[in-house]
């Protein structure tokens, strides 16, 4: 996925705001891409972009296939009335069935495994917790059978324990179905845990990008050369602050 | 049980004093007719099969004007949802007719469309319209953003974002619309009886009074106030078997509000 010169203003009271300017990005089609960056950099806006919720004031998103995108927001946004694998099927417009009716879904059943949501099928979401919602969010997107999956800050609102398992278990789905995945996240952390590209974005445009397709998952972030880029990467965002406290 | 218990006892003493007071002999039979003689009075029109004939009319009327007011109901609800923009138009003329009781509108429809059934069947129309006009709008425009945001991700049209998103998210409050709107439908079927009928519940309240059968009219009021609460207790029983079933604290607690 090639983003071009991507720019988006919004007009906030009298005020102009200019969110994107001239952002490129590259996507790995099987890769974790992840953008990182303060709070209103316009990580958000980018992804609202690529997936086509607003409208882009210029520039191009290019995919290579058809480009279908599944997306994952920071909430999990389960329809309340409908059971998990309903929920799950959600995009794909079958039902899953209830009882004697159940209707054989090979992929359902994949996907469930998959999350570790089996037995949760017939669930209603406010029955589960926050990282099963999620869980089950992901597998909706997943459903869909997307090229691309955009996600933003989907475990930003997990604890600590959950959002350590969550990520454990993306990079397992990950691997699994190896689509290129677009990531916002504002902890350095989580995108030095997946990220096989890290790219640092600033005042709409992407600052500086990290190569971590050399270090292999799972990924222990207190080797020296973690530390390293970790330091790196904290600089970066510091100066970021600096700038931006400046203008 | 216990609480059927209670009002078992609530009614039974209410008919003890009712009992009493007739016994008293302070007021005549006319005026205060006791339990016992509105029971036989009840039992005799049961027995002839008049008093089921006037609940079948009274209810069939209901049940078409219902139809009919809930179709209009939705189609309102619908049209304030998907052209936000037309509601303005029509918004002060609805404000206005919601202030008018259907009943001040009888002798008007009379002189229109004459004594027979359609004025009848408008005054339901016009009782029930409102609750379940505005309870279908209110569901239809509290929808989550984020959620249509999720149709709109899976590439769904302005049809599958309606049925799929928005309309099973109404539920909670088209039901109970609908449940309110029947109560209101049968006062008001009541009401128009009264005025202009040869059938129904209300006519034969109207006739007793005619008749000086005070055992009668009391007769009437009971079987209007038992039918109410057993279409009530049915659509309930209706609700909570088809729809919601476990659904999130949030569409619970907006569900409440409804009654309001």
């Amino acid at each position: 996925m090639k983003i071009r010169d991507l720019c988006k203003e919004y007009q906030v009271v009298a005020k102009r705001v200019q969110v994107l300017k001239n952002l490129n990005l590259d996507v790995d089609n099987h890769g974790i891409t992840v953008v990182l960056g303060h709070s209103g950099c316009g990580k958000t806006t980018l992804l609202r972009l690529v997936a086509g919720l607003e409208q882009a004031d210029g520039g191009t998103v290019e995919m290579e296939s058809d480009g279908t995108l599944g997306v994952i927001f920071q909430e999990p946004r389960l329809m309340p009335w409908l059971t998990v694998g309903d929920n799950i099927l959600f995009g794909t417009g079958k039902r899953q069935g209830r009882g004697r009716r159940r209707k054989e879904n090979r992929h359902l059943d994949y996907l469930l495994e998959l999350t570790n949501l089996k037995g949760f099928e017939d669930a209603y979401p406010s029955q589960l917790s926050g990282g099963m919602q999620q869980r089950a969010a992901l597998a909706r997107a997943l459903a869909y059978e997307p090229d691309y999956l955009l996600m933003d800050e989907p475990f930003a609102a997990l604890d600590y324990f959950t959002r350590g398992q969550m990520q454990t278990e993306l990079l397992k789905i990950h691997q699994a179905e190896q689509k290129g995945i677009l990531f916002v996240t504002h902890s350095i952390d989580e995108a030095l845990t997946i990220g096989k590209t890290v790219v640092i974005l600033e005042d709409g445009r992407c600052r500086k990008e990290y190569d971590l397709g050399t270090i292999p998952y799972p990924r222990d972030l207190l080797t020296e050369e973690m530390g390293e880029i970790k330091r790196g990467i904290v600089g970066e965002l510091e100066k970021a602050d600096e700038r931006s406290k400046m203008r | 049980m216990k609480h059927w218990g209670k009002q078992v006892l609530g009614i039974m003493l209410l008919a003890a004093v009712w009992q009493a007071a007739s016994w008293s002999g302070i007021w005549s039979s006319y005026i205060l007719p006791p339990p016992g003689k509105v029971a036989g009075a009840l039992w005799a029109m049961m027995d002839s099969g008049v008093l089921w004939q006037h609940i079948f009319v009274s209810l069939r009327r209901v049940v078409q004007g219902f139809s009919i007011a809930f179709l209009l109901a939705f189609a309102g609800g619908t049209a304030a949802y998907e052209l936000p923009g037309m509601e303005e138009y029509y918004k002060g003329f609805l404000e206005f007719m919601r202030n008018v009781p259907p009943i001040s509108l009888i002798a008007l429809l009379i002189l229109w469309f004459g004594i027979g059934e359609t004025s009848k069947i408008i005054i339901i129309v016009l009782a029930s319209f409102f609750p379940m006009y505005l309870n279908i709008r209110k569901g239809f425009l509290s929808i989550d953003k984020k959620l249509l945001e999720v149709g709109r991700a899976f590439g769904f049209g302005r049809w599958r974002q309606f049925t799929r998103i928005v309309l099973p998210w109404a539920v909670p409050d088209i039901l109970i619309g609908m449940k309110v709107g029947l109560g209101y439908s049968w006062r008001a079927i009541i009401g128009a009886e009264m005025i202009a009928a040869s059938r129904g519940i209300g006519y034969l309240i109207l006739d007793a009074q005619q008749m000086s059968r005070s055992d009668k009219v009391v007769a009437g009021i009971l079987t209007i106030g038992a039918v109410g609460i057993a279409c009530d207790r049915l659509f309930q029983a209706l609700i909570s078997r088809m729809a919601v079933r476990e659904r999130t604290e949030g569409a619970a607690a907006h569900e409440n509000q409804g009654f309001m």
